[in-house]
């Protein structure tokens, strides 16, 4: 018995390490991001493998220095009375506002405030620049945040996405206030910029 | 070996002990008082000196130097010779908090002081939190638990905060420190000192009670009669370390009738002028805990201490704009409109007149509003999506 649950461990650690942490995704490849959403990436990232994700909802993160460092998250088909992201602590998720089609862009700016300050347990969340903007060739929205973690790091946010036939569709670019956010900034736009209907990950 | 240990030790203790509350009897400390570095207390002053450091350039201070000057002078009038030994720091946390560390190091929360009524109310919880410096609670705490199993528990924590942990998240320092806060008799003490502090700096002691009963409507609100009941018994983090809200409301009312009468300072109307400006931010950490029934207790609360005043019916507006279940529209619209009939330039509540409208697909109606909105608030941070609602 003792002899077959050490196999059992052994093979358990094997798999682990058979899986891939992350993947190359090179500059110029276009890559799904979920469901129904192709975008070209701009510059060299590495996609995060699902089991490593962490907080569920996220269709794809993307990441150049590592995910505590920057992290793109993608949300491609995000529905009706759903919250657009959970986190692993269930009793977070018990009172997570949800999207409800017909939300007007101001709705969807407090929602991404409100999911992220519960998800993220972040003590401050503020977003600022509500702006039309085109995303998936739709008229869509962007918007910056602020948003100091529990470990009172400061943070900064930029939020692309559109709500187009019953579904909200989003990207999250996250990263350190201070040098890293500017970092990638631009390159982040372009991806936004980028994004196709189509393709499945 | 022995002072890292004791360091360690008071560390830990440190931690838990910036809570509120403690055991009676003692004299008060010293004005001026500075314990040596060699002593217990000395120990817990150090690692506190170091936490004090970390919040002085934490991004959840509130720095903005009038209003720093205003909760300062209010510590100061109440600590009459203490003043110079004390330092406030005012903390962006929506959550009904204020806290004294055995240094002089004050923390006050802003969801403190959203619910603070007025100058008065804000004076007591403050004068509170003196109390307990003066009678050194933290180390007769210490002095109490050291030889029990507790401190095991506050080593815990010492490591954590050797780490950077505990002491890297102040708010989370001060819930840990709940868990292991003071005696009811401390807090009995606290408070009598309080309300002592409050009457010699023409302070009207009758709003010490005021602040418990908002407290205990919103612990309340939207419960039955049952669930009250049982909140009552199985109180929370907060209350469990601290005597029974209504008890201590009560208490505080009796002790509050006991002083002589006479003019005393309420001071609605400078606290609501120094507050006013950092109310909308308060309020929208607060909307952002989705605890709405109590999110209304205190706007509820707002309205009385300010008839006058629209905001507070914005507020109401924003909550069901927010809530969005059931009827909760029509509730939101009246009391943007209530908001408006006080005062008819208040673009806010234009732009969730406009909202309310856009949901519905009234596009004429949220173009009028969002016009008017605009109008009133030019340099709105959303101004280029509410222009792309108008056509403009």
């Amino acid at each position: 018995m003792r002899v077959r649950n050490l196999l059992a461990s052994v093979l358990l650690l094997l798999s682990l390490a058979a899986c891939e942490t992350y993947t190359a995704v090179s500059a110029g490849q276009s890559v799904p991001v979920g469901e129904g959403v192709t975008v070209t990436a701009v510059g060299d990232w590495a996609a995060v493998s699902k089991q490593f994700v962490g907080n569920e909802g996220i269709d794809a993160m993307w990441t150049v220095d590592g995910p505590s460092i920057n992290q793109l998250l993608f949300f491609s088909r995000v529905e009706n009375g759903e919250p657009f992201m959970k986190s692993l602590n269930k009793k977070v998720n018990e009172d997570l506002p949800t999207w409800r089609v017909g939300m007007t862009e101001p709705d969807v700016m407090e929602l991404v405030e409100t999911t992220l300050a519960k998800v993220y347990e972040a003590p401050i969340v503020t977003a600022t620049n509500l702006r039309p903007q085109v995303f998936l060739s739709s008229p869509g929205f962007a918007f910056e945040f602020d948003m100091v973690t529990k470990t009172q790091l400061e943070t900064k946010g930029l939020v692309i996405g559109t709500q187009q036939n019953g579904l909200l569709r989003m990207m999250i670019y996250l990263a350190p206030k201070m040098h890293y956010f500017a970092l990638h900034e631009d390159t982040v736009r372009a991806i936004a910029a980028s994004a196709r209907a189509g393709g499945s990950s | 070996m022995d002072f890292t240990r004791r360091h360690l030790l008071c560390g830990c203790a440190a931690t838990a002990l910036t809570g509120c509350v403690s055991q009676g009897g003692g004299s008060r400390i010293q004005a001026g008082h500075a314990p040596t570095l060699d002593s217990v207390e000395g120990g817990l002053w150090d690692i506190f000196n170091r936490a004090e450091a970390d919040l002085k350039f934490s991004p959840l201070r509130m720095t903005d130097e009038e209003l720093n000057r205003y909760v300062s002078d209010i510590a100061c009038r109440l600590a009459g010779r203490h003043c110079a030994d004390m330092r406030v720091y005012l903390v962006r946390t929506p959550f009904f908090n204020a806290n004294m560390a055995p240094n002089g190091m004050m923390q006050v929360w802003s969801g403190l002081m959203l619910r603070c009524q007025n100058e008065a109310q804000l004076a007591a919880v403050i004068g509170h939190e003196i109390g307990h410096y003066l009678k050194r609670h933290s180390l007769q705490r210490f002095e109490q638990i050291r030889d029990s199993s507790t401190v095991a528990a506050f080593l815990g924590i010492a490591i954590a905060a050797a780490g950077g942990g505990a002491l890297a998240n102040l708010p989370g320092l001060v819930a840990l420190a709940n868990i292991f806060a003071f005696s009811r008799e401390q807090e009995r003490e606290a408070d009598g000192i309080g309300l002592e502090l409050m009457v010699n700096a023409g302070y009207d002691p009758v709003q010490a009670s005021e602040i418990w009963r908002g407290l205990i409507e919103e612990r309340d609100a939207g419960l039955t009669a049952e669930e009250k009941r049982d909140q009552e018994r199985q109180r929370d983090v907060f209350f469990a370390s601290h005597p029974a809200p209504a008890d201590r409301a009560q208490a505080l009312a009796l002790q509050a009738a006991a002083f002589p009468g006479g003019k005393r300072i309420v001071g609605e109307d400078r606290y609501l002028a120094q507050a006013r400006a950092f109310r909308d931010m308060m309020m929208q950490d607060e909307l952002r805990l989705q605890q709405y029934s109590r999110t209304l207790v205190i706007i509820e609360r707002m309205k009385v201490a300010n008839p006058g005043d629209a905001d507070p019916f914005y507020y109401e507006g924003e909550v069901y704009r927010s809530r969005n279940d059931g009827i909760d529209s029509g509730r939101a619209m009246n009391a943007y409109g209530r908001a408006l009939e006080l005062d008819e330039l208040h673009g806010p509540a234009w732009r969730g007149i406009g909202i309310l409208h856009r949901r519905a697909g009234r596009q004429d109606k949220a173009a009028e509003a969002f016009r008017r909105y605009l109008e009133l608030v030019p340099g709105a941070e959303d101004r280029l999506m509410i222009q792309s609602y108008v056509g403009a």
